[in-house]
C-alpha cells in the first residue's frame, strides 16, 4: 500500500486505471487522493506555457485538478468517487483533452 | 490619482466608448486640442458588453452598406496604430443556414447584396462552409460568406485607442458627467458642464451611445435613441474551434472563450439576463458548431445597443445648434473608424468626402411620433414627452 | 418545475442548522449542495475506516450527527452533486445536476454556500504539492491520504492547527507550522478570551498534540517561494515584521513534498451578489457581504443567508445564523413549531452575538497584513486559469481612472473555470495598490448567472416559457426578407 495512504481501509482495495496502468484505489476516496496515493501529484498540463498543476483547492472551485475520466469526460479529481474499473487520463491539456472540449 | 478638470478645450467629445474614443483620436492626431467626457470608466458601457463584430455583409440599405464597408476598410490602419493586440482578424465572415428555408431567404438577400459596389459576397453550400469552418455542423446547409467582415475584442481596443490619443495628447476625464451644453448668445456651442466645473470649448461631439438621447436633449436637440439589449453567453476557453465570426457565434483567438447570440429585446435598461436567453443561445451554437454542447457556459452579459428608430447612425452637425455633433448609433464597433474620420474632418475642415446626408440627426425633428418595429416589437416614441425617462432612465454618475 | 417551501443551498453547519428549524418548524425544505452528501467543509465526511485524532475532531462528528437528527428527513428533500448557477426572477432556482438542469420554484431561500481558503499568490504556487490548507485536510480527512510525507504548513490563524494535527496522526511529518503573526499580537485576543472554556480547551489540546508530534510551531514566518521541477521539492520560508512585510537575509530552505497555506477564508457570495441583494464591504470578515439583518434577511425578501457567506464566523456562528434563519424563512410562510419560543430564538441570538465577537476577534489577530502582496513579483501567475501574470495586471496602469471591470477587462484574468473565485480578491488588491485606492472604492465585482460552470448542451435543452422575448431564428430570416423590401423602396424610413 502506498505509503501516503494512512491506516488500513478495513475494506479490499478495488482497481482503477491511470494512464493505462491499475493501480489499488478505495471506494470513497476522491479520485484526487487516488491519484496522489499512486503517486501521481501532476494531473494535468496548462495549455499555454504546458505547466504541472496538482489538487489546488481541494473542493471543487479552481478547476485545477481536471482529469479526464473515460466515459465522462473532463472532471474534477477532488469532487469525483473512486469506483471500481473507472479509468483515468492524466496530463490532458485543457479540460477537454486533444484539441476538443469534453 | 487626481482627475484634473480642464477648463479649456477646442472639442469635448461626450462618451469614451468605441466611437468617442475614435473621434477623439481622429482629432488628437491631427493636434486638436480635445478632452473626452465619461461618467464611468473609458469602455464603460456598449463597448465593454457587445460581440466584437466589424460587420459589412449584412448592412442594408446600400448606402450603409457601403458606409460600413468603409469603415471595415479603414480597421486595419487603425489597428497598426495601437500598442497592443487587440484580436482584430479580418478572414472574413459567415452568416449560416441551418435549413433549406433559411438558405433560400439568405441566397435572395446575398444576390441582392452582391449588388452593392465595392462588397465582396457569396453564397456557399454546406460543404463549403465545412471546409472554411469544419467545426461547423451537418445542419449547416449553407451559408452567406464576406470577406471584408472581420472582429475583434471591443475592450481591449477602445482601451488601447485611448492609450494612444492621450499620447497624441487627447485628455481623458473618466468619471465625470456632461451635465450640460452651455451655449452662447448666438445659440452655438461654448462649453460643457460638468459637477467639477465648466469646460470652455467651441465643439461638442455627443458619442454618448445609449445616453445620446439626454445629452442632445441638454443641447435642446432631439436624438431618439433607445436601448436595445443584447445578451451574450460566454464559454469556458476551448481550443481553437472557429476562425472567422460566425454573424451570432465568435471565437476569441487570445483567450479562446467562444461568445455567442444576440438578442434584440426593448426592455429600457434592464441588464438582466433570461433563462430563455441561455436556452436560445446554447441551441443556436450547439446547432452551428456541434461540439459546443460538450463545452460549459461560464458568463452571460447583456449589453444595450443604441438604438435609432431606423436603424440607421446619427452622424454629423446639427446646424441649428453650431457647434454640436453627433455620432451615435448601434455597430458603433464596425464604424468605430469611420465616426471618427468623418467627424474629424468636419469639425477641422467643414466637409467629408463621405455621405453623410442619410445620417442626418435632425431627421426625426418635427414628429409627435415615431413608430417602428423590430423583429415583430412595435415601438412608439411620444415625441411630445421626450426624453422619456422611463424609457432611458440614466444611471447617476460613478466618481472614483 | 419543482417548488418548495425553503431552499437552502449548502449543506454545511449554516444549511444544516437552518433546515433542522424549518423542517422542524413544518415547512418543506429542498437542501442543496454539490457535495456527494451533507457536512461541507467543516462536518466533512470521513472516509469509513479511517479514524482521525482523539479531541476536537471527534466532538465535532457528534455535532454533525445531532444536527442531523435535529432534522425532520420527512420534510426534506437532499438534492447532492448539484450545484445552483443562478437565482431568476419568480423566485426561481437554477440547478445543474449530472448534466441536467432543473429548475425549482421556492418561496424562500436560505444561501449557506460557506467560504473557501483564501488564495495567496507567491512564485512557485501553482506547482504540485502546493495547496490550501482545506485541500491537505480533505484528502487526510476525507479520503486517509497523506498530501506528502513531508509536509509544511503554513498562513495565519487557528485552522492551521487542526490541520496539522489531522497530518501528524496520520503520519506524516510536519515539518513546520508557520504562523505569520507574532504571539504579541495576540494580546487583545488573550484579554477576550476569558470564559471562553471550549476555545481555550481546544487551543491547548492542539499545542499538546503538536507538542507530542514533535512539530515546531514558529512565529513571525511564512512561505515566501515554493521551489520544484514538476511538483514542490523546496519551500522557501522568510521571517516577517509586524506587517508580514518580508525581513532580507532571513530566507531558510526547506526540503518539503507538500505545503498547506491557509491564510483564513473568503466568503462565498455569489448568488447574493447575483440576485440583487445589496452588499457592503466588510474587510474583517472577508470582504463583500451581503447585508442583513438580526433576522438573517437579506434586501430582497424572498432571501436570507446564514453562515460565512453573510460574513466568516467560524462554524459556531454558522450554525447559530442558521438556526435563526431557518426559523425567519419558516415563519414568514406561517410554520411554527413548539419550540421556536421567543425564549429559545433569545438564547440562541445570545449565544450568536458572544461567538460573533469573539470570532471577530480571532479575525482582526489573524487578518492578512499588507506585507503578503509583497511576495507578488511580476512572474507569478495571478490568474491560475489562463496563466496571467502580475506584470500582465500591472502594465495597464493610466493617467486617468478607471475601475475594477475595465482593469479586468482589459487585462483579461477571471474568464477560466475558477470564474474569477481564485484570482479575484488578488487582482483587487493588486489594483488597489497601484491606483492608490482602498479596495472598497473599486466596487464590487458583478456576479451574474451562471455563477456556476453550467453545461452548454444542458442549457439547450432547458425547459421554460419564453418570459421575455428572445430573437429567433425565423425572426432573423423575416428581418433579412424585410430589409430587403426597405432596400427596394429607396431606403424609407417608417414615420
Amino acid at each position: 500500500m502506498s505509503t501516503l495512504r494512512i491506516a488500513s481501509p478495513g475494506q479490499p482495495p478495488v482497481t482503477i486505471y491511470v494512464d493505462g496502468i491499475p493501480v489499488d484505489a478505495w471506494e470513497g476516496e476522491t479520485v484526487a487522493a487516488a491519484l496522489i496515493a499512486a503517486g501521481h501529484s501532476i494531473l494535468r498540463f496548462t495549455p499555454r506555457l504546458r505547466q504541472p498543476r496538482g489538487i489546488f483547492c481541494g473542493m471543487g472551485i479552481c478547476y485545477d485538478c481536471v482529469v479526464v475520466l473515460s466515459g465522462a469526460g473532463a472532471v474534477r479529481a477532488c469532487m469525483t468517487r473512486v469506483r471500481p474499473n473507472i479509468r483515468i487520463e492524466t496530463g490532458a491539456a485543457r479540460p477537454g483533452k486533444s484539441g476538443r472540449p469534453e | 490619482m487626481s482627475n484634473q478638470i480642464f477648463t479649456d478645450a477646442q472639442i469635448v467629445v461626450v462618451g469614451a466608448g468605441a466611437v468617442g474614443m475614435s473621434v477623439a483620436y481622429h482629432l488628437a492626431r491631427r493636434a486638436m486640442n480635445v478632452v473626452i467626457l465619461d461618467k464611468g470608466s473609458v469602455c464603460s458601457e456598449t463597448s465593454s458588453a457587445t460581440f466584437g463584430l466589424v460587420w459589412v455583409q449584412s448592412k442594408v440599405p446600400v448606402y450603409y452598406t457601403r458606409l460600413s464597408l468603409l469603415s471595415s476598410n479603414l480597421w486595419p490602419e487603425v489597428v497598426a496604430e495601437l500598442d497592443e493586440d487587440v484580436e482584430y482578424r479580418r478572414d472574413g465572415g459567415l452568416r449560416l443556414a441551418l435549413s433549406e428555408g433559411e438558405l433560400e431567404t439568405l441566397g435572395a438577400f446575398v444576390a441582392k447584396q452582391a449588388q452593392v459596389e465595392g462588397l465582396q459576397i457569396q453564397l456557399l453550400e454546406g460543404a463549403e462552409v465545412r471546409q472554411m469552418e469544419p467545426e461547423a455542423g451537418p445542419n449547416v446547409v449553407g451559408g452567406s460568406f464576406c470577406p471584408q467582415d472581420g472582429h475583434v475584442n471591443a475592450i481591449a481596443y477602445v482601451n488601447s485607442l485611448a492609450r494612444v490619443a492621450a499620447r497624441l495628447g487627447a485628455r481623458i476625464l473618466s468619471f465625470t458627467p456632461c451635465t450640460g451644453i452651455a451655449r452662447d448668445s448666438h445659440g452655438a456651442v461654448s462649453g460643457v458642464e460638468t459637477p467639477r466645473g465648466t469646460i470652455r470649448c467651441r465643439a461638442v461631439v455627443n458619442a454618448a451611445g445609449v445616453w445620446a438621447a439626454q445629452v442632445a436633449w441638454m443641447a435642446n436637440v432631439v436624438v431618439p435613441i433607445i436601448p436595445c439589449r443584447g445578451q451574450i453567453l460566454v464559454t469556458e476557453p476551448l481550443p481553437p474551434l472557429v476562425s472567422r465570426p460566425l454573424h451570432i457565434l465568435r471565437q476569441s483567438p487570445l483567450t479562446g472563450v467562444v461568445f455567442t447570440g444576440e438578442t434584440s429585446e426593448f426592455v429600457g435598461t434592464d441588464r438582466g439576463t433570461t433563462l430563455s436567453a441561455f436556452r436560445r443561445h446554447a441551441l443556436r451554437a450547439i446547432e452551428m458548431v456541434p461540439v459546443l454542447g460538450r463545452a460549459r457556459a461560464l458568463r452571460m452579459f447583456s449589453g444595450l445597443r443604441p438604438w435609432p428608430p431606423d436603424g440607421l447612425p446619427f452622424l454629423g452637425p446639427v446646424p441649428r445648434v453650431p457647434g454640436f455633433y453627433v455620432a451615435a448609433g448601434h455597430s458603433g464597433i464596425t464604424l468605430s473608424p469611420v465616426y471618427g474620420k468623418v467627424l474629424s474632418e468636419i469639425i477641422i475642415g467643414g466637409q467629408t468626402d463621405v455621405p453623410i446626408h442619410y445620417y442626418d440627426p435632425s431627421r426625426f425633428d418635427g414628429r409627435d411620433e415615431i413608430t417602428f418595429s423590430r423583429f415583430g416589437e412595435t415601438i412608439t416614441l411620444d415625441m411630445r414627452n421626450w426624453p422619456d425617462e422611463a424609457l432611458l432612465a440614466r444611471p447617476a454618475a460613478t466618481v472614483a | 418545475m419543482e417548488s418548495t417551501d425553503i431552499a437552502i443551498v449548502g449543506a454545511g453547519p449554516g444549511g444544516l442548522a437552518a433546515a433542522a428549524e424549518a423542517t422542524r418548524a413544518g415547512a418543506q425544505v429542498v437542501l442543496i449542495d454539490e457535495n456527494d452528501g451533507p457536512g461541507g467543509q467543516y462536518f466533512r465526511l470521513r472516509r469509513s475506516g479511517v479514524s482521525g485524532p482523539v479531541g476536537p475532531a471527534t466532538r465535532t462528528m457528534e455535532l454533525k450527527s445531532r444536527l442531523l437528527k435535529e432534522i425532520d428527513s420527512s420534510r426534506l428533500r437532499g438534492l447532492y452533486h448539484t450545484s445552483v448557477w443562478g437565482v431568476f426572477p419568480g423566485e426561481m432556482l437554477a440547478l445543474e445536476r449530472d448534466g441536467e438542469i432543473d429548475l425549482l420554484k421556492f418561496r424562500r431561500l436560505i444561501v449557506a454556500t460557506g467560504a473557501y481558503d483564501r488564495p495567496v499568490a507567491f512564485p512557485g504556487w501553482t506547482l504540485p504539492g502546493v495547496m490550501t490548507a482545506g485541500a491537505a485536510q480533505a484528502l487526510v480527512k476525507g479520503s486517509g491520504v497523506l498530501p506528502g510525507r513531508r509536509v509544511l504548513l503554513a498562513g495565519s490563524g487557528p485552522f492551521l492547527l487542526p490541520v496539522a494535527e489531522e497530518l501528524a496522526a496520520a503520519g506524516a511529518t510536519v515539518v513546520s507550522v508557520l504562523e505569520a503573526t507574532r504571539p504579541r499580537a495576540w494580546l487583545p485576543c488573550l484579554a477576550r478570551i476569558w470564559g471562553r472554556w471550549e476555545q481555550i480547551a481546544e487551543g491547548y489540546h492542539y499545542m499538546m498534540a503538536l507538542r507530542r508530534a514533535g512539530v515546531p510551531v514558529r512565529f513571525a514566518r511564512i512561505v515566501k517561494e515554493a521551489c520544484g521541477g514538476d511538483r514542490i521539492s523546496e519551500v522557501v520560508t522568510v521571517a516577517v515584521d509586524a506587517q508580514w512585510h518580508p525581513l532580507p537575509g532571513t530566507e531558510e530552505r526547506l526540503a518539503v513534498d507538500a505545503v498547506g497555506i491557509g491564510y483564513g477564508f473568503l466568503p462565498s457570495t455569489e448568488i447574493t451578489r447575483q440576485s440583487g441583494c445589496t452588499h457592503h464591504f466588510d474587510e474583517l470578515r472577508g470582504g463583500w457581504l451581503p447585508v442583513h439583518d438580526h433576522e438573517m434577511r437579506t434586501s430582497v425578501q424572498t432571501i436570507l443567508v446564514a453562515g460565512e457567506a453573510a460574513g466568516i464566523g467560524g462554524a459556531r456562528v454558522a450554525m447559530l445564523q442558521g438556526r435563526i434563519a431557518g426559523v425567519t424563512a419558516a415563519r414568514d410562510l406561517d410554520y411554527r413549531d413548539a419550540s421556536t419560543t421567543d425564549r429559545r430564538l433569545r438564547t440562541v441570538r445570545a449565544a450568536l452575538t458572544h461567538q460573533r465577537a469573539f470570532a471577530d476577534v480571532l479575525l482582526d489577530v489573524f487578518r492578512p497584513r499588507p506585507g503578503l502582496l509583497e511576495l507578488v513579483t511580476d512572474e507569478t501567475l495571478i490568474c491560475r486559469c489562463e496563466e496571467i501574470p502580475a506584470s500582465q495586471i500591472a502594465r495597464y496602469q493610466t493617467a486617468w481612472p478607471s475601475d475594477l471591470r475595465n482593469w479586468k477587462g482589459v487585462a483579461r484574468p477571471g474568464m477560466g473555470l475558477c470564474q474569477g473565485r481564485i484570482c479575484g480578491r488578488i487582482i483587487a488588491a493588486l489594483v488597489a495598490r497601484q491606483t492608490g485606492q482602498q479596495e472598497q472604492q473599486l466596487g464590487m465585482p458583478t456576479a451574474r448567472p451562471p455563477v456556476k460552470p453550467v453545461s452548454m448542451e444542458a442549457l439547450a435543452r432547458l425547459d421554460v416559457q419564453a418570459e421575455q422575448y428572445v430573437l429567433s431564428t425565423a425572426d432573423q430570416m423575416r428581418m433579412i426578407r424585410d430589409s430587403g423590401h426597405r432596400q427596394d423602396a429607396g431606403g424609407s424610413v417608417s414615420a
